[in-house]
């Protein structure tokens, strides 16, 4: 069954965040109530006209960059048009001939570089929604929605590669602030393009198109699927005919939607009612300086700068507040090893439970940083540090606090210590006489029942020696 | 009366708006020409009202404050309703203002109605009309023109001092011709076009209907200027000059020989005005009537493609699928004339065929060029609006190759995008005979001026 080689393009379509939409004045705030942010124009009624947003430029514009694509000077406006409910005007206004950008790349984990055929701007559809009563409903708040629509050639050769694509993606148009790129909320809708060839073959096979894939397990599990059907095809000796495949959330399957349509069904022309969008060099060269560190230059900074392994750079960087709440709240802490476990395991535990991002958090980098110095300077172990970010998490104190009502100080004085110790010796006296008698791994254990009397607030390396000394007593 | 005249009784006190709109509506009922498809009675006695109480205090708004005025029905008003005189609008209430009605009704101008129009304002006769043909004041038994035919009809008829038309291949000026007014198309982006029903969105301008070009540049100058609702204006204007160099136009394939022997009446008298004129060719006209029908056809595909019955207009809710109620909406909703241009757009607009809409802006360009060449060397090109006088009502419907010959001496304006303006060139047999004037590109208040200086002087010789 090896004897394919899998040619992947992906289509992906991002809700560019402005306050109003791309050609009218109405909100793009998400709503319950259907048909809310609707106007004249966005619903196309008689004798609107579309003028542009020019918030959306500067917006697509930085992505492009972020894709090291080319910006054209001039672009412009095309109608794609066809018939359906959600579409109000009976075309969509999109670029066509002259897109905002083009030819691009990614470069992968791999090394491999994806190209990025073109960027362009569009409006988005509205939606239509079926009931149980087998009514079909129509909401227009989504209509005119700001979208840049990315193409790649046909350089993915994996699911796994397209989904680093994506998540890479995602990961920079939320640094940019270009987008908030929830693909459950549809704000990023990638379309994989699917086609088989033989080895020896030189033409690429016929394509076929998934939609309707709402998350990146979708995704993968469309294109492995959608895989496995032409494979099973091609070895039968049948032809694959150009589809668009939708994907079953529920069923987690493929089925076909409709015959694919080709360019002339859309029969695109330049749209009359907006100008060219002419872009002067001075203000791409602007954008390019407003430009944030993206996240792959900001993984390689952390990875130097902190001596992170990859993976954990990885995670810090998914997201930009983090990596800035990493790097502010490590400031000045010196065993950074010791450290970035928080940012690894911890944190992103809270912020999980809690489904709220880094700035939600109850305490501030300030505090935090103050609790990581307290590890370095041994003033609490790594346990005990454990449970005070608990608590800052849940009741936002700073640690001091947190630590002044657990019981006093930071940690035992020696004296306190030395107490501890000898009563912990009293209580497991048949213990100790094994140890002595030869069973040292019972160390471990007298260290442990010490701990549990300090509850956390003595220093290790204290009890671990003066353990040591008293039994040698 | 004219504005004019009619700000004279209005600040002598003589007559006041409310007494003008009311003896409009009696007029408009009396002459049962058709020219209306709706009435804004409510609004017009609230607007004249409000006018009748400025004129006593004396805090007029402007030039036209008072003026009676109609919209050809294919411009939004608030709360009107709209038909585009098809059967597929015909019951659509628009929820908001044309930017030109917008700064009409500021002006404390009068909307009196809305008036009837060829459907979609694909026509040159009013007859593709959903509401019926509109009757010729001259003679009832012939088409006003179109499609800006209830506009020419109202204007002519006095049931409006003036209205506001479209004009995308010709379609204010040559009613103009038909109906014995003035029709004047501006450079395109000179109006607003938001709130106008988009037919050919490149070459649809907003057009003006008056009884004499004086009244048309103060309507001119009421409605012009930018608009943040449409990004493809331009208020440049080229600086005032004199009319030295006029051309006109030696041969006119298919032209009626009545139509020529009053041009040439008219040529002459602009010699005689001392004026000498220089014959010139138009031999880019067939050219210009190929991209025209390209382009329009094309663009009117796209833009007619929102009346689907999913939101408004006409509705069919009954079908075994999607497709089904697509097909009997527009089945339906649509004439026989925007079916026709619909469907060839479709069709030229597709893939295998693409290049002619390419093509069509090729030849645009072309004959801008040329236009403008002609305008290196003359100030203003005269030459008749119409092939022919009006015909009888029903005597072309069925011949749409002849009805497309219309626009042949008007449509090559609309895509070299200059202004051009149609007046009274005097009559025969009681038809009237329009002549029209073109000028170079945003030259649109020179054209104005010079054209009022010629048309005093056709008016004296009577």
């Amino acid at each position: 069954m090896d004897e394919y080689i899998v040619t992947i393009g992906v289509e992906t379509h991002i809700q560019i965040k402005t306050k109003s939409k791309i050609f009218c004045k109405c909100s793009t705030e998400f709503t319950e109530e259907p048909n809310r942010n609707v106007c004249p124009i966005c619903m196309g009624l008689p004798g609107v006209m579309p003028t542009l947003n020019f918030e959306v430029v500067p917006l697509a514009i930085k992505t492009a960059l972020a894709l090291n694509c080319n910006i054209n000077r001039i672009s412009g406006f095309a109608r794609k048009n066809y018939f359906y409910p959600d579409l109000p005007k009976g075309y969509q206004i999109t670029q066509h001939e002259f897109p905002l950008a083009t030819s691009g790349y990614m470069q992968l984990r791999s090394g491999k570089k994806i190209r990025i055929k073109r960027i362009h701007l569009e409006e988005d559809t509205g939606k239509m929604i079926h009931d149980q009563d087998q009514n079909s409903l129509l909401d227009f708040n989504r209509a005119g929605v700001p979208l840049m629509e990315i193409v790649t050639e046909p350089d993915f050769n994996s699911e796994k590669e397209v989904i680093e694509y994506l998540e890479n993606l995602q990961r920079i148009v939320r640094y940019l602030d270009v987008s908030t790129a929830n693909m459950e909320f549809g704000e990023l809708r990638g379309e994989p393009n699917i086609s088989l060839r033989k080895k020896d073959d030189q033409k690429l096979g016929t394509k076929t198109e998934i939609k309707n894939l709402n998350s990146f397990k979708s995704i993968e599990k469309g294109i492995i699927l959608e895989i496995e059907r032409q494979k099973e095809l091609l070895s039968k000796g049948e032809r694959i005919i150009s589809v668009t495949m939708l994907f079953d959330e529920r069923k987690q399957e493929l089925r076909p939607m409709r015959k694919k349509e080709s360019v002339s069904e859309y029969r695109y022309f330049p749209e009359p009612d907006l100008p060219d969008l002419l872009l002067s060099e001075n203000f791409i060269e602007e954008i390019k300086k407003s430009m944030v560190e993206l996240p792959s230059q900001k993984l390689e900074r952390l990875q130097k700068d902190y001596g992170l392994s990859f993976e954990e750079g990885e995670i810090i960087t998914s997201n930009r507040d983090f990596a800035d709440f990493f790097e502010k709240s490590v400031d000045g802490v010196k065993n950074l090893k010791k450290v970035t476990k928080f940012f690894i395991r911890e944190i992103p535990a809270i912020l999980n439970e809690k489904k709220i991002g880094v700035k939600d958090l109850k305490f501030n980098h300030k505090d935090l940083n103050k609790l990581l110095k307290m590890i370095d300077e041994e003033k609490v172990n790594l346990n005990f540090a454990q449970d005070i970010l608990k608590k800052m998490s849940l009741t936002g104190n700073d640690p001091d606090d947190i630590i002044k009502c657990d019981g006093g100080n930071i940690s035992l004085n020696e004296k306190d210590v030395e107490n501890m110790i000898i009563e912990v010796i009293k209580e497991n006296s048949k213990e100790v006489e094994r140890y002595k008698n030869g069973e040292d791994k019972l160390f471990g254990f007298l260290v442990g029942q010490c701990m549990k009397k300090a509850k956390n607030r003595a220093n290790p390396k204290l009890i671990n020696e003066m353990l040591k000394e008293i039994l040698k007593r | 009366m004219n504005i004019e005249d009619l700000r004279e009784s209005f600040l002598g006190g003589k007559v006041s708006p409310v007494d003008i709109v009311d003896s409009l509506y009696k007029k408009i009922d009396e002459d049962d020409l058709n020219d209306f498809i709706t009435l804004s009675k409510n609004i017009a006695y609230e607007q004249a009202y409000l006018s009748e109480k400025r004129y006593k205090k004396g805090d007029i708004l402007s030039e036209t404050d008072g003026i009676p005025f109609s919209l050809k029905d294919n411009f939004s008003v608030k709360g009107l309703r709209m038909t585009c005189g098809s059967k597929i609008l015909s019951d659509f209430i628009s929820p908001y203002d044309s930017t030109v009605y917008e700064r009409l009704k500021r002006s404390g101008a009068i909307l009196i109605g809305k008036n009837n129009l060829d459907e979609f304002a694909m026509g040159s006769s009013n007859e593709t009309s959903f509401f019926g043909v509109v009757k010729n004041p001259h003679n009832r038994e012939y088409v006003p023109g179109g499609s800006s035919g209830g506009s020419a009809v109202s204007v002519a008829s006095k049931h409006s001092t003036f209205s506001i038309g479209s004009d995308t291949g010709g379609s204010v000026r040559q009613p103009a011709s038909f109906c014995g007014v003035v029709g004047f198309k501006p450079t395109y982006g000179k109006i607003s076009r938001y709130g106008l029903v988009a037919f050919s969105s490149s070459l649809d301008t907003v057009g003006i209907m008056t009884l004499n070009v004086s009244d048309c540049k103060k309507v001119f100058n009421t409605v012009r200027g930018n608009d943040k609702h449409d990004s493809t204006m331009d208020d440049h204007i080229n600086e005032k000059r004199d009319l030295k160099k006029i051309c006109f136009v030696k041969d006119i394939p298919h032209a009626d020989l009545k139509v020529i022997k009053k041009y040439e009446e008219i040529c002459s008298k602009l010699e005689r005005m001392g004026f000498s004129l220089q014959p010139i060719n138009l031999d880019f006209i067939d050219l210009s009537m190929a991209a025209y029908k390209i382009q329009t056809m094309c663009e009117a595909s796209s833009n007619l493609a929102r009346y689907d019955g999913i939101k408004y207009g006409l509705q069919k809710f009954s079908g075994d699928n999607l497709f089904d109620i697509y097909s009997k909406v527009r089945g339906e909703g649509f004439g026989k004339e925007v079916k026709r241009r619909i469907m060839t757009g479709t069709y030229l607009l597709m893939y295998e065929n693409g290049r002619y809409y390419d093509l069509s802006f090729k030849l645009r360009d072309y004959i801008s060029n040329s236009v403008d060449s002609i305008f290196e060397n003359f100030d203003m090109m005269v030459l008749p609006t119409s092939l022919f006088l009006p015909f009888k009502i029903g005597e072309r419907v069925d011949d749409p190759v002849m009805m497309h010959l219309s626009d042949s001496l008007t449509a090559f304006a609309n895509l070299a995008n200059v202004p051009a303006i149609s007046i009274n060139g005097g009559y025969y047999e009681k038809l009237p005979v329009g002549v029209q004037f073109v000028g170079k590109r945003n030259d649109d208040d020179n054209l104005l001026d010079w054209v009022k200086i010629i048309e005093e002087e056709i008016k004296k010789d009577g």
